[in-house]
């Protein structure tokens, strides 16, 4: 069965990229386009990775990390943080609050995805 | 003990009686026998009680009351220098004395006349030397200020008075903690003081601290001054305009600019390199390239930008480098002193790091202060290290706030450390955001730092005994504190009002005025002057008492704003008025409206005049400036009435000293015992003047 991954972010136009990257890659993809709608993509079966990307309306992208980390039952779903705060202190506040990377914007989209493949076990 | 008036009635009474008592009992055993020598018995006993009353008149009226007269003329001599008249009458005992007195007093005035020539002379002397220093402090375009030990302000000049902002706060006397951020002053002082202690010539870092009045931003850097012992010494404190206006919000600024470019060219470089990977043919793969390879070169070029505007924005705010261990060492001091009831510990090593100590502190403080609200009583301090800075963490374990909660704390502004700015500012100026994250069992602040530069200033010895005294600074002088002082040794502000009537509960304020009187000596130049609006009419009556007009106070502020300044003027002096009780009720009155109080003590220049000359006599202002050489000029003027009284509050205090009345505490409890008597005889007059 295919891993299934969530894309998070506000921007189409990235998130367009994203979504094909992700399906030729071979993932499954689910799109949100709020921190809201992420969390409610969670309800049910919560997907294997998350593209959380951290400048969002309503609630960032922090918040939707402690969220999910809050929650036991979905601590299983990995997060890599898309973020386009150059701060090197932000990579920090990133992990301390539950991702497991975090990638600056703009990005390699190819190291992106061996990084995805890597974290689900799948290259 | 009874005074000697008392006792010559109470001896010539006895006496008296006696005498009669005796003529009586013989009389009684004579009557049988011989009754013309019992009368004779009973004549004389008569005759000599009235002998021994008449005496004791005598004495009293020849001996005793010309003694106290004399006594008093004497005290007004000493007092007021001023050549009196003594009670020469011939038809007393001390004729003789007081005629040989008078020559002394004589005397006395010619040789002190040649004295307070000499001293004009030295006096103008040092005015001259006082007004070169003056003029050449004027054109130095840097304020200066400086102050004793214990803050207390010695010389400033007019630059610092326009930086500062504050005419009513900076004043001689007054506290230099009360006119700038306290305890980012009282850090620096106390660090020059400690690292001076390490090695003489160091001179202060320049340090940003914010003007209380104003909250302008100001460029600050101390020097101590004075041989005293090393740890208390004076100091020097130099301000100029910190130029820093652009700085608040321009952190946020830079944030929002580089998520702004981020964005865009994350998506076009992904799509440039989707486009590139899906086997386009020949010419779109040529054109997929330029993309990919422009969107990189302005990836290249905005990454530069955005960390170069960093950098100025992290310069302009002077950081230095510190040891987080000292941090910790300095935050826990600051909790005790504010009361704040968090036991501090610390994490792992200390690491050094770039900041702008005083005010992380401070920020610091602030964030414990609410956790100790929410019940945590205990924290840990400790510092990472990561690739481009340092992230302080601050864990505990209770409760954890929640975003918005911690926002609203990130927004707050940290006024109650003298700081005008908000704690994201704070971290605006060290260039990161702060943040929260839940642990096991609590949660941890992280505040991220910029990396030492590698200057480490000599470490902040947190071992000196001796405390300064500033860390007392919060307390504010206390009332009791200010009663055990010499009275010569206060500053105190001597206030007149001028209201719509007499009734504090129906009249208002329509002017008060104040003047400083600081070491025996009335400062002219630091006076308090305001016309109110009281918003409502001036009685027509009344117009002829004070002589201010309905057009006077047209746009004037109203009576709570103009004692919210007054009571900063008189921040930490002894008010006094001539019959206090009058002013002090109206501006009790409006305390509330004005959020302060005035709880300081106060004295009244009606009592103790009252207490020092003849209760009976005239105690108006008039009266006891008259008696006392006192020229009032301006009189039913707030400011012509307030400098008289302070003129008669220095002599006045003169001839306290003379009784033996030394502290406030002393004066104030010696003139209580007049309200008593006071009371009973009130004359209309003497409150009616006041209107």
């Amino acid at each position: 069965m295919a891993k299934r991954v969530l894309v998070v972010d506000d921007e189409p136009n990235i998130v367009l990229s994203l979504e094909f990257l992700m399906r030729r890659a071979g993932f499954e993809v689910q799109v949100a386009r709020s921190g809201g709608e992420a969390l409610k993509a969670l309800e049910g079966e919560p997907p294997d990775l998350m593209l959380l990307d951290v400048m969002m309306p309503e609630f960032d992208g922090y918040e939707v990390c402690e969220r999910i980390r809050a929650n036991p039952e979905w601590r299983r779903t990995k997060i890599i943080m898309l973020t386009a705060r150059g701060r090197e202190a932000e990579r920090e506040r990133g992990l301390a609050l539950g991702a497991d990377a975090y990638v600056t914007k703009p990005f390699s989209t190819r190291e992106l995805v061996d990084q995805v493949k890597r974290m689900l076990e799948v290259a | 003990m009874a005074s000697p008036r008392a006792v010559v009635w109470l001896v010539g009474g006895a006496l008296a009686l006696a005498a009669l008592g005796l003529g009586i009992f013989a009389s009684a055993r004579l009557h049988g026998t011989a009754p013309a020598a019992g009368t004779l018995a009973l004549a004389i006993g008569g005759l000599l009680a009235a002998g021994c009353l008449a005496a004791a008149a005598a004495v009293d009226r020849l001996l005793l009351a010309p003694a106290r007269a004399l006594a008093r003329a004497i005290e007004i001599v000493l007092a007021t220098g001023r050549r009196e008249q003594l009670p020469l009458s011939a038809r007393h005992a001390l004729a003789a004395l007081a005629r040989r007195l008078d020559e002394l007093l004589e005397r006395v005035a010619v040789a002190e006349q040649r004295l307070a020539e000499e001293r004009a002379r030295v006096r103008a002397a040092a005015e001259a030397d006082r007004r070169r220093l003056a003029a050449i402090l004027k054109d130095v375009g840097e304020g200066l200020v400086h102050a004793a030990p214990d803050g207390r302000i010695l010389l400033y000049n007019d630059a610092a008075v326009t930086l500062l902002g504050t005419p009513a706060g900076l004043g001689l006397g007054r506290s230099i903690f009360e006119v700038i951020s306290r305890e980012t002053l009282a850090y620096h002082v106390d660090l020059l003081r400690r690292t001076a202690a390490l090695g003489p010539g160091r001179a202060g870092e320049p340090f940003i601290a914010a003007a209380s009045e104003t909250g302008r931003l100001l460029r600050c850097r101390l020097s101590l001054v004075g041989e005293e012992v090393p740890g208390s010494e004076g100091f020097v404190l130099a301000i100029a305009e910190a130029g820093l206006q652009v700085t608040s919000g321009t952190g946020r600024f830079l944030d929002q600019l580089e998520t702004a470019w981020r964005g865009p060219v994350a998506s076009i470089r992904a799509a440039a390199e989707v486009l590139r990977d899906s086997r386009p043919d020949e010419q779109s793969a040529w054109f997929a390239r330029v993309v990919e390879e422009e969107a990189g070169r302005l990836e290249k070029l905005l990454a530069e930008l955005a960390g170069e505007a960093r950098a100025l924005t992290l310069r302009q705010w002077p950081l230095y480098d510190v040891a987080s261990g000292d941090l910790r060492d300095v935050l826990a001091e600051r909790l005790a002193a504010r009361g704040v009831p968090v036991q501090l510990g610390s994490e792992g090593e200390s690491v050094w790091a770039s900041a702008d100590c005083a005010t992380l502190v401070s920020l610091l403080a602030s964030f414990l202060e609410e956790l100790a609200a929410r019940g945590v009583r205990e924290a840990r301090l400790s510092a990472r290290a990561r690739p481009s800075g340092v992230t302080l963490r601050l864990a505990w374990t209770g409760p954890v706030p929640t975003r918005a909660e911690f926002d609203a704390w990130l927004d707050g502004k940290l006024d109650r450390f003298g700081l005008p700015f908000t704690a994201r500012e704070i971290a605006e100026r060290h260039g990161a955001e702060p943040w929260v994250a839940a642990t096991a069992d609590g949660a941890a602040f992280h505040f991220p730092l910029p990396p030492p530069t590698g200057v480490h200033p000599v470490r902040v010895a947190p071992v000196l005994p001796a405390r300064p005294e500033f860390y007392d600074f919060d307390l504010a002088p206390s009332a009791g504190a200010l009663e055990a002082r010499p009275l010569r040794s206060l500053t105190y502000v001597v206030l007149d009002c001028e209201t719509t009537g007499l009734d504090a509960e129906t009249d208002d304020l329509l002017q008060l005025a104040a003047v400083r009187v600081v070491n025996g000596r009335v400062i002219h130049g630091e006076v308090f002057d305001c016309l109110v609006d009281p918003g409502r009419p001036i009685p027509e009556a009344s117009i002829r008492f004070h002589g201010i007009t309905p057009e006077m106070i047209r746009g004037k502020p109203p009576p709570e704003l103009v004692l919210a300044r007054f009571a900063r003027f008189a921040e930490g002096a002894a008010l006094v008025a001539h019959n206090a009780a009058f002013d002090l009720a109206f501006l009790h009155k409006y305390e509330a409206r004005a959020g302060i109080r005035l709880d300081q003590p106060v004295l009244d220049t009606l009592l103790i005049s009252a207490l020092l000359q003849d209760q009976e006599g005239d105690h108006s202002l008039d009266g006891v400036a008259a008696r006392l050489g006192v020229e009032i000029r301006g009189r039913h003027t707030a400011l012509g009435d307030s400098l008289a009284t302070a003129e008669i509050l220095v002599r006045l205090i003169g001839m306290l000293e003379l009784r033996g009345i030394a502290t406030l505490g002393e004066a104030i409890r010696a003139s209580r015992s007049m309200v008593e008597i006071r009371r009973q005889r009130v004359r209309p007059g003497e409150v009616a003047r006041r209107a």
